[in-house]
C-alpha cells in the first residue's frame, strides 16, 4: 500500500503536469525539428562540397543558377554570387546553351528529360575548362529545375589524343612497312656464272634498309644494298624514291662511283629537306670477266669468303653517306673474284643484334657462318644467318630490319 | 444591447506564458526543449547588476547549454545596437535568444531575432506585418511591470539618424515563451516602478478606447487599470511587497495582452516621437501626454471611458459624462503627483520649436490607426503645446 505522503506527492505531480509545469511541456514548435534538418541539410552539403564534379541547380524555364556547389566555384574561379545572378548563356558556350533550352522547351513532349552535352564552361577567371554535362529536369514543389553535373574530362581528353596519336602511328609505320615490302624484288635474277639470293626481314619498329639487283646486258648484274634513316613513311618514300631514281640510271652509268654520285645530287634536296640519310653500298659484277666493281656510301663493308683464305675480307671504298652533301666523289675499287667466292652485302641490323647480356652478335659471329656454311646455296646461307640471329638474341622479333644478298660465284663450266 | 460592430473579425495571439514566483529559473527547460546549442542572452547593465542575468545563465548552465552574452543597450534601443546583437549572434552560431530586462533589452532582442533570419537591416522591417520570417525562439524574463515586451507583437527601435523611433509590428516578433517572475521587478528603483507602472496603465486606457478593441482585448484592459490604480502607489512605499509587486506584474502582463492585440492610440503615437526626438523616457511621456489625450478622445467614446472611470475606482453612476471626464483626469494627475511623474514636455527638454516636427512624426506612428478620434497635424501640435 501507498504511504499518504506518496500519494500526496503523486497527486501533485500530475496537478503541476496539468498546470504546463512538467518537464516538456512546451506549446507546439518545428524548431527543435527545423534544426535537425538543417543539420542534416548541412552535412548534405558538405558532402555536394566534396564532389570533383560541377553541380549545378538551374531554374527552370528562364535557366538562371540558384545553386551551385563548392566544386563549382573552385573549378571555375566564380563566386557563389556569379554564379547567382548569371543564366546558362554566361557559363555555357552556345551550342551547349541552346542544346539546354531545347531540353527544357521538347523535352517533355518528346518524352526525354536528360542530356549528356560535351563542351567547354566558361570560368570566371577566363579560359575554358573541358567537361561533360548531364543535365535532368526534375520537379521540387511542382517547380521544375534542372540539375546540372558536370565533369571535368581534360584527363580524359589527354589520354584520348595520347591513344589516337598511338594508334595513327602505328597505322603509319604499318603503311611504312607496306610500302617499303612492296619495293623488294620478288626473286633474284637468274645469271649464269653466278647464284643470288636477297632477304629481307622487318623488324617490328620498321626500317629503311632496301636491297635490289639490277640484270644487265652481257652477263653483267648490279646489287646495292641501303639503309635508310628513320622509321617513317617519310623513310619509306625516300627509299622509294632512291629506288625509282636507281632503276632509271642503272643503264647510263658504267661505273659504281658515278652512279652514287648521281644518285646523290638527285637525292640530295630531297634527303636535306626530309632530314633523312641513306647509307648504300653499290657493286657491279661482270660474270664474264669475273670482275667486281664497288663504290660505297657510308655502308657497312660487305664481306667476301673466299675457300682458300681462313677469315673473311672486307670490302670497303672511300664515300659519304648520301644527303650530307650535294658534290661528292666516290671512290671505285675493283676485284677479281675466283670461283666459290661468296660475297655477302648485308645492313648492320645483323651485326648490331644484342643477346640478353647486351653482347652484340658482331662481324666474328657472321664471318663464322660464312665459313661454316661457304659450301651451301646462297639461300642456305641466309637461312643459316637468321636462325644464328635469333638463337643469339633469344628471340625472333629482330630489334632492327634484317637485309643481305649473298653472290656465289659459280664454278668454272658450272653454270 | 450590442453594439453594431461587436462582432467584426478580431484576432488574439499571446505566447505560451508562465506567471509566478521563481518563473525566470524555467528559463534553461526551455531553452533546452526548443533545441537550443548556444544561446544569445541579450539584457542591460543593470539587470546584470541586480543579479537577474546571473539568475538566469545559471539555470542554461544547469541545462548544459553554452551562450553568449549581449549587454550593450541603451534605453530606447538603438538600430546599431540590434545589428551589432546580430553579429554577435551570427558569430557565437547561436540558435536561440534569451532577453532578461525591461523593454529596452527585449525589443533589442526581438530585432536582433528576426535580423538574422530575414539578413536584413532591422529598420527595414518598419510598419506593420513586414517580417517574412519568424525569429529563431525567443524567451522573455521581464524584469520591470509595464513595457510588456515579452508578450506583446511591437518592438520599438531607434533610427539616431532620423531621430526617430520605429515601430516594428508583426506576429513574428512575438515571444515565444515569457517567464514572468514578479521577483525580478523588487530591484527596481521607485521611480521606475512609477514609469513603467504607469505605461502599463497606459496600454491598458488606449487598447480599452482603441477601434480595434475586442470582448477578449476588454477584459484584461479593464482588469489592467483596476490593479495598477489599486497598487501603484502602495507598491512605492512597499517595495518588497511581493503581493504588491505581483499584482502589479498582473497588471501588466494584462495591459500587455491587451495592447498587443487592440493596439493602442495617439498617447504613443506622440511618446515614440518624443522618444525618437529627445531620447526621453517614455514611462514619463506616456504620464504627461495620457490626460491631454484622454481630454481630447472623450467625447468620441464616452462609455468606454465611463466603464474605465470604474474599474478606476471612481463611482461613475451618477456623473455627467463631462464629470467622468474631468474625474479621469483628475485620478490620473493625482497619481502623478502621488508617483512623483508630474512633469510637464517642457521640463524633458521639448522646446516649443520641436513640435511641428514630432506632431509629423506622431502622425505617422502606426499607433495612430486606432486611436478612437482621428486627430489632424494641428490637433497633435495642440497637444504638444498643452503638455509643454
Amino acid at each position: 500500500m501507498n504511504k499518504p505522503s506518496d500519494d500526496q506527492k503523486n497527486w501533485s505531480d500530475r496537478r503541476e503536469k496539468i498546470i504546463g509545469l512538467g518537464e516538456r511541456s512546451l506549446r507546439k514548435t518545428y524548431y527543435p525539428e527545423l534544426q535537425q534538418k538543417l543539420d542534416e541539410l548541412e552535412r548534405f552539403r558538405a558532402l555536394l562540397d566534396q564532389s570533383n564534379d560541377c553541380i549545378f541547380l538551374l531554374k527552370v524555364p528562364s535557366l538562371t543558377f540558384v545553386d551551385v556547389n563548392e566544386s563549382a566555384c573552385r573549378q571555375l574561379g566564380c563566386s557563389r554570387q556569379e554564379f547567382l545572378s548569371s543564366t546558362v548563356e554566361n557559363l555555357f558556350p552556345q551550342e551547349a546553351a541552346t542544346r539546354v533550352r531545347e531540353l527544357v522547351a521538347f523535352g517533355h513532349a518528346e518524352g526525354r528529360d536528360q542530356d549528356t552535352i560535351t563542351t567547354q564552361l566558361y570560368r570566371c577567371s577566363g579560359g575554358g575548362l573541358p567537361v561533360e554535362i548531364t543535365i535532368r529536369l526534375v520537379t521540387f514543389n511542382k517547380n521544375v529545375y534542372g540539375v546540372a553535373v558536370a565533369r571535368d574530362i581534360t584527363e580524359r581528353n589527354r589520354a584520348e589524343k595520347v591513344r589516337l596519336e598511338n594508334s595513327r602511328m602505328l597505322r603509319d609505320m604499318e603503311l611504312a612497312r607496306q610500302i617499303q615490302l612492296s619495293l623488294l624484288p620478288t626473286a633474284p635474277p637468274e645469271i649464269p656464272g653466278i647464284r643470288l639470293a636477297g632477304c629481307c626481314v622487318p623488324a617490328a619498329h620498321v626500317g629503311g634498309d632496301y636491297y635490289d639487283y639490277y640484270g644487265r646486258e652481257e652477263g653483267i648484274v648490279d646489287m646495292v644494298v641501303a639503309d635508310v634513316s628513320g622509321h617513317s613513311i617519310g623513310a619509306a618514300l625516300m627509299t622509294a624514291e632512291a629506288r625509282s631514281v636507281l632503276r632509271a640510271q642503272v643503264h647510263a652509268f658504267g661505273s659504281t662511283a658515278d652512279m652514287l654520285a648521281s644518285l646523290n645530287k638527285l637525292l640530295y634536296e630531297d634527303l636535306e629537306q626530309a632530314e633523312l640519310f641513306i647509307t648504300m653500298f653499290y657493286v657491279k659484277y661482270d660474270t664474264k670477266t669475273r670482275i667486281l666493281t664497288y663504290s660505297n656510301a657510308g655502308h657497312v663493308s660487305p664481306l667476301l669468303f673466299r675457300r682458300s683464305d681462313i677469315v673473311c675480307r672486307e670490302l670497303d671504298a672511300e664515300g659519304l653517306i648520301l644527303g650530307v652533301r650535294k658534290d661528292v666523289n666516290f671512290e671505285e675499287k675493283r676485284l677479281q673474284l675466283q670461283e666459290e667466292d661468296v660475297l655477302l652485302l648485308y645492313t648492320d641490323g645483323i651485326t648490331e643484334s644484342r643477346n640478353g647480356a647486351g653482347e652484340l652478335f658482331g662481324l666474328g659471329r657472321l664471318c663464322g657462318i660464312l665459313h661454316a656454311e661457304h659450301s651451301e646455296s646462297p639461300q642456305a646461307i641466309i637461312e643459316a644467318v637468321l636462325r644464328e640471329i635469333s638463337a643469339f638474341a633469344g628471340t625472333t622479333a629482330l630489334e632492327d630490319d634484317v637485309t643481305m644478298i649473298v653472290m656465289k660465284v659459280a664454278r668454272q663450266g658450272n653454270q | 444591447m450590442m453594439e453594431p460592430n461587436e462582432f467584426e473579425l478580431r484576432k488574439f495571439v499571446a505566447p505560451e506564458f508562465i506567471f509566478g514566483i521563481d518563473a525566470r529559473k524555467l528559463v534553461g527547460r526551455y531553452a533546452r526543449n526548443f533545441g537550443a546549442r548556444k544561446v544569445l542572452v541579450v539584457t542591460d547593465s543593470g539587470v546584470m547588476a541586480a543579479g537577474w542575468t546571473d539568475d538566469v545563465l545559471a539555470t542554461l548552465k544547469d541545462a548544459n547549454l553554452d551562450y553568449a552574452i549581449f549587454s550593450a543597450i541603451s534605453s530606447n534601443p538603438k538600430s546599431e545596437e540590434v545589428m551589432e546583437g546580430a553579429e554577435l549572434y551570427r558569430k557565437e552560431n547561436c540558435n536561440v535568444v534569451v532577453a532578461v530586462g525591461g523593454g529596452s533589452p527585449m525589443d533589442c532582442a526581438k530585432g536582433i531575432g528576426i535580423v538574422s533570419t530575414n539578413r536584413k537591416n532591422v529598420l527595414e522591417f518598419e510598419g506593420v506585418d513586414n517580417v517574412e520570417f519568424p525569429s529563431p525562439p525567443l524567451i522573455c524574463v521581464p524584469t520591470t511591470a509595464g513595457s510588456s515586451a515579452d508578450v506583446s507583437q511591437f518592438a520599438i527601435i531607434t533610427d539616431v539618424r532620423k531621430k526617430n523611433k520605429i515601430a516594428i509590428v508583426s506576429k513574428m516578433v512575438v515571444p515565444d515563451v515569457a517567464l514572468i517572475d514578479p521577483v525580478t521587478t523588487t530591484t527596481m528603483p521607485s521611480e521606475l516602478t512609477a514609469c513603467t507602472g504607469i505605461d502599463a496603465l497606459c496600454h491598458a486606457i488606449e487598447a480599452f478606447v482603441s477601434t480595434a478593441h475586442s470582448p477578449i482585448t476588454d477584459v484584461h484592459a479593464l482588469q489592467a487599470i483596476h490593479l495598477v490604480m489599486a497598487n501603484l502607489l502602495p507598491v512605492i512605499n512597499q517595495p518588497d511587497n511581493i503581493v504588491l509587486r505581483g499584482r502589479m506584474m498582473l497588471a501588466s502582463l494584462e495591459a500587455g495582452l491587451a495592447f498587443s492585440n487592440a493596439s493602442l492610440g495617439m498617447v504613443h503615437a506622440m511618446a515614440h516621437s518624443l522618444g525618437g526626438l529627445l531620447d526621453a523616457p517614455h514611462g514619463e511621456c506616456n504620464a504627461i501626454l495620457l490626460p491631454y489625450v484622454i481630454a481630447f478622445n472623450f467625447d468620441e467614446v464616452p462609455d468606454r471611458y465611463r466603464e474605465e472611470g470604474k474599474a478606476m475606482g471612481l463611482d461613475v453612476s451618477r456623473m455627467t459624462p463631462d464629470e467622468v471626464k474631468s474625474g479621469i483626469v483628475s485620478a490620473l494627475e493625482r497619481l502623478n503627483e502621488g508617483t512623483g511623474t508630474s512633469y510637464t514636455l517642457g521640463r524633458l527638454g521639448v522646446a516649443r520649436s520641436d513640435i511641428p516636427e514630432l506632431a509629423e512624426k506622431a502622425l505617422n506612428d502606426p499607433c495612430i490607426f486606432t486611436n478612437p478620434r482621428q486627430p489632424t497635424l494641428e490637433d497633435i501640435e495642440a497637444i504638444y503645446e498643452q503638455a509643454l
